[in-house]
């Protein structure tokens, strides 16, 4: 779920690589982080266009500013966290929150009915789409990118037991809205699988 | 229906966050051994943590070439913008540097042209009062550089707010992009090492100081309250070109142009209003003024050759620069 140990070195050799300045070394972690990055500017922006710009603008402000960046650290959650601030200026300097979701189509698991994975990405984001956009951020960062919840916390400059609390909230609140949705009492998109 | 604000409904989130947890596991073993509603409870979870873990996955996207090409150049023009001049500098030139017994004679660090503004005529797009303190350390074998602000401690801003920047060793021909339209600029150059510094402030108040080493400021435009600290003085700049060398045992101030004023720690004051030269000694006492050579031109050349000014710097390793910034 977490990053392992040596993911975190490489990331690390890379970096140290990169500031000794071999300027080909930022390649790999862009190639590595770009899906994440891009993902939650979408979550964030709602709009693929906007979300393409500002993951490449975190990638130039974090290779900018790679000193600010202390080796040995989790270079993803600090990534993150550029993308998270970076979306949050230009929605600030738009004065409105998205309101339209425009999430890509993911390729979903191979061992799935293609069917039930569509059923249940289609109602999933309609229930998501209706939480509180910081509960739907507190769902990405979470499940979609299996951050822990120091990484969280960090990220969203919230303490640790203020991310859990508001997630476990938002959790309970999108199980019932699931339920009711499917209809069925219970949270259930299962056609058999 | 399960209860309501049942406890365990927190239990079986923390169970399904970390399910290794022996001891979770068992409290919520016997409690939904005697609850449906919470086996139901529980069942819901579990399935809405199954599908929020596979629905919110983030498809394995990856950036085009163009999108990695335009981060590679602008992160490059950003953090090294005479990358092609560097990468013809010697490198055995670098190793030459770091050598304890040559880097005393040799080190020879020019900061260069601060050119402070300072817009106040209402239209309010630059920020004021933030004050920024840069502190200069040549020690060793590394320079650093840290820059901060004092307003701010994060990094994560905004684009502009970079404020810490540090250098662990020389790297030239390297170029970190400050807060407020600054900029540092590392140059590696024959057998000395230069560090130009160009700024546009838009301070009230600033102030620099010089631990050790040389450093050469060039300012111009309108500018106030630039204070640079050196040793055991304090110098105002009211406008002017003029270099400073702070050693150990003493403290040199060669003014190009301008006027000057040197403030010791010790309160004796000094002032430098034609070309010339004063000197500090660590406790604070000035030694005799002596007249400059007012030609000694630092022409506007960033590459222009170095060499030591043998005319006057009686025994001083060759410290001064031709070169300004």
């Amino acid at each position: 779920m977490n990053k392992t140990l040596p993911d975190l070195d490489q990331d690390n050799q890379l970096i140290d690589s990169f500031i000794k300045g071999e300027t080909g070394a930022f390649e790999p972690l862009v190639k590595k982080y770009w899906g994440q990055v891009y993902y939650l500017c979408l979550r964030y922006l709602k709009n693929s266009e906007s979300a393409s710009d500002i993951t490449q603008e975190t990638f130039i402000v974090a290779f900018s500013k790679i000193d600010t960046f202390i080796v040995g650290r989790s270079f993803r959650p600090w990534l993150l966290k550029i993308a998270a601030n970076k979306s949050l200026k230009l929605l600030n300097q738009s004065r409105s929150r998205p309101t339209s979701e425009l999430i890509p189509d993911q390729p979903g698991n191979p061992d799935q009915d293609p069917e039930n994975v569509l059923a249940a990405k289609q109602l999933l984001d309609d229930c998501l789409d209706k939480l509180e956009f910081e509960d739907q951020i507190l769902f990405l960062l979470r499940h979609g990118l299996n951050l822990t919840y120091d990484e969280m916390a960090m990220i969203l400059d919230k303490p640790i037991g203020s991310v859990k609390g508001e997630l476990f909230r938002a959790r309970k609140i999108l199980k019932d809205s699931l339920g009711s949705h499917s209809g069925m009492g219970e949270y259930s998109v299962r056609k058999g699988g | 229906m399960p209860e309501k604000n049942c406890p365990h409904q927190t239990l079986m989130q923390e169970f399904l966050d970390s399910p290794k947890s022996p001891e979770l596991a068992a409290q919520l073993h016997k409690h939904m051994a005697e609850c449906e509603s919470c086996r139901q409870e529980f069942a819901g979870f579990q399935q809405l943590f199954q599908s929020l873990d596979r629905v919110l996955r983030p498809p394995p996207l990856q950036p085009t070439p163009q999108q990695i090409a335009n981060i590679k150049k602008t992160v490059v023009a950003k953090s090294d913008p005479k990358k092609t001049q560097s990468a013809q500098v010697p490198e055995n030139l670098v190793a030459f540097f770091f050598k304890p017994f040559a880097i005393a004679g040799l080190i020879l660090l020019t900061l260069g042209s601060f050119v402070f503004f300072k817009n106040q005529q209402g239209t309010g797009q630059l920020p004021v009062e933030q004050p920024l303190h840069a502190s200069l350390d040549l020690a060793q074998n590394s320079v650093s550089l840290i820059f901060s602000s004092s307003t701010t401690s994060s990094a994560f801003e905004g684009e502009n707010a970079i404020n810490v920047a540090e250098l662990k060793a020389i790297k030239p021909e390297t170029s970190y992009q400050l807060p407020k339209d600054c900029s540092i600029l590392l140059r590696s150059h024959e057998n000395s090492i230069l560090l130009s510094k160009k700024a546009k402030f838009a301070l009230t108040t600033t102030s620099f100081e010089l631990h050790n080493g040389e450093a050469h400021f060039k300012l111009s435009g309108p500018h106030q309250n630039f204070k640079l600290l050196a040793g055991p003085a304090e110098v105002s700049v009211i406008g002017t070109e003029f270099v400073i060398q702070n050693n150990d045992d003493q403290l040199t101030i060669t003014l190009i142009s301008g006027h000057i004023l040197v403030k010791t720690k010790s309160g004796a004051i000094q002032q430098l209003v034609t070309p010339g030269q004063i000197q500090v000694r660590s406790d604070g006492t000035f030694f005799d003024s002596q007249p400059s050579a007012p030609e000694q031109s630092f022409p506007d050349k960033t590459h222009e050759s170095v060499k030591p000014d043998n005319s006057k710097s009686s025994g001083d390793s060759g410290r001064k620069l031709e070169n300004s910034f």
